[in-house]
């Protein structure tokens, strides 16, 4: 994220964030207890601890900051990250897909799986995904099933003997 | 440990990369307060961002400087790491014991040196600055200790690591020897 471009929300810009998010997993993520902002080339939305703002910044080079919670899409949908699925997945009552234990390591390598079921999930939305005990983060549900969304970089690779 | 973080501290980490103490640190702090973990390279920044987001870190500003020069910023802290560059030595990795060359030890030295210097000029007057390398060459630890000491009229105070056998050298310098429990370590806390 470069900070030149970068954009604090605050009061109604915040509470609409959190309004997509009530309207998408059905739970409430108080994003007021923190510094809400975006990159205004593009929707990605970061929160950082409201302290950050307290230093003065106007003299470092800065390359980021906080934590990215997700990217704000069409029809007021957002493609959370896996720690925004983490911090929102636990109390979320909508667009959560559970997988079997067949298909964890799969998703984990970046493979398109099926869900094992489905709490309140629409067809066409990104979705939390997660076991029973684990949030493992978010992806697009298809009508073929879960379109694999994980991060390359947070894929991981197995050798034929640890599969 | 040694440089004693609490919740609401504004923290620089001068050396961040790859990021294992700054997110220990913001444990720590319990995500409060701010920390400050600069670092230059490319590379090196990619997986310090990589691993303050796996690590649900929210009180972070990461910034490109050369450690050399943030002292420019004019900006003064209560508690900064400097976790420096080293040859790694106390790692006991045979590729890293093979390649490490008395010219290297020389060279990190001196950008040790430069960034001690740029540490100081960011501390403020009752700060803390904690120096700390993974090697065992005493070019790039006691000797830089001296140098704080004796040219920056930086004092050393006492650091106490529970749990950790270590032997204590050059004033309240501790360096911790590589075994089977871990890595080889080098630690001193400095002050105005």
């Amino acid at each position: 994220m470069q900070t030149r471009a970068l954009d604090l929300l605050e009061g109604q810009q915040v509470k609409d964030i959190e309004k997509i998010i009530q309207k998408n997993y059905g739970t409430e993520l108080d994003l007021q207890q923190y510094s809400v902002f975006k990159t205004s080339n593009e929707e990605k939305i970061w929160i950082a601890s409201r302290q950050i703002f307290q230093v003065d910044l106007s003299k470092l080079v800065v390359n980021s900051i906080g934590l990215y919670l997700g990217k704000l899409k069409r029809n007021e949908k957002i493609n959370l990250s896996t720690e925004g699925s983490q911090l929102i997945g636990k109390t979320a009552t909508k667009n959560v897909v559970y997988l079997g234990k067949d298909s964890i390591l799969k998703f984990l390598q970046g493979m398109n799986v099926k869900p094992e079921k489905t709490l309140n999930a629409e067809p066409h939305n990104f979705v939390i995904i997660r076991t029973d005990e684990e949030i493992l983060g978010s992806s697009l549900l298809a009508e073929e099933g879960i379109r694999n969304l994980l991060p390359k970089s947070r894929r991981i690779s197995l050798t034929q003997s640890e599969l | 440990m040694a440089l004693d973080s609490k919740p609401n501290d504004v923290i620089l980490d001068l050396a961040a990369s790859p990021g294992a103490k700054t997110t220990q640190i913001a444990s720590m702090m319990k995500n409060t307060g701010v920390i400050i973990a600069n670092d230059i390279r490319h590379q090196r920044l990619k997986a310090l961002r990589g691993n303050l987001q796996r690590c649900g870190v929210l009180n972070t500003v990461v910034t490109k400087m050369w450690g050399e020069t943030v002292w420019k910023s004019g900006l003064k802290f209560s508690k900064i790491l400097l976790d420096a560059p080293c040859t790694a030595t106390g790692t006991m990795n045979p590729r890293i014991l093979a390649e490490t060359s008395q010219s290297s030890i020389h060279s990190l030295s001196t950008l040790q040196k430069r960034l001690i210097e740029s540490a100081s000029k960011l501390l403020s007057d009752d700060g803390t600055l904690v120096y700390s390398t993974c090697s065992m060459e005493e070019e790039e630890n006691e000797e830089n200790i001296e140098y704080a000491v004796s040219e920056l009229n930086l004092k050393t105070k006492s650091v106490n690591v529970k749990g950790l056998e270590y032997s204590k050298t050059f004033e309240n310098c501790i360096r911790v020897k590589p075994s089977e429990k871990g890595e080889g370590f080098f630690v001193c806390k400095l002050g105005l």
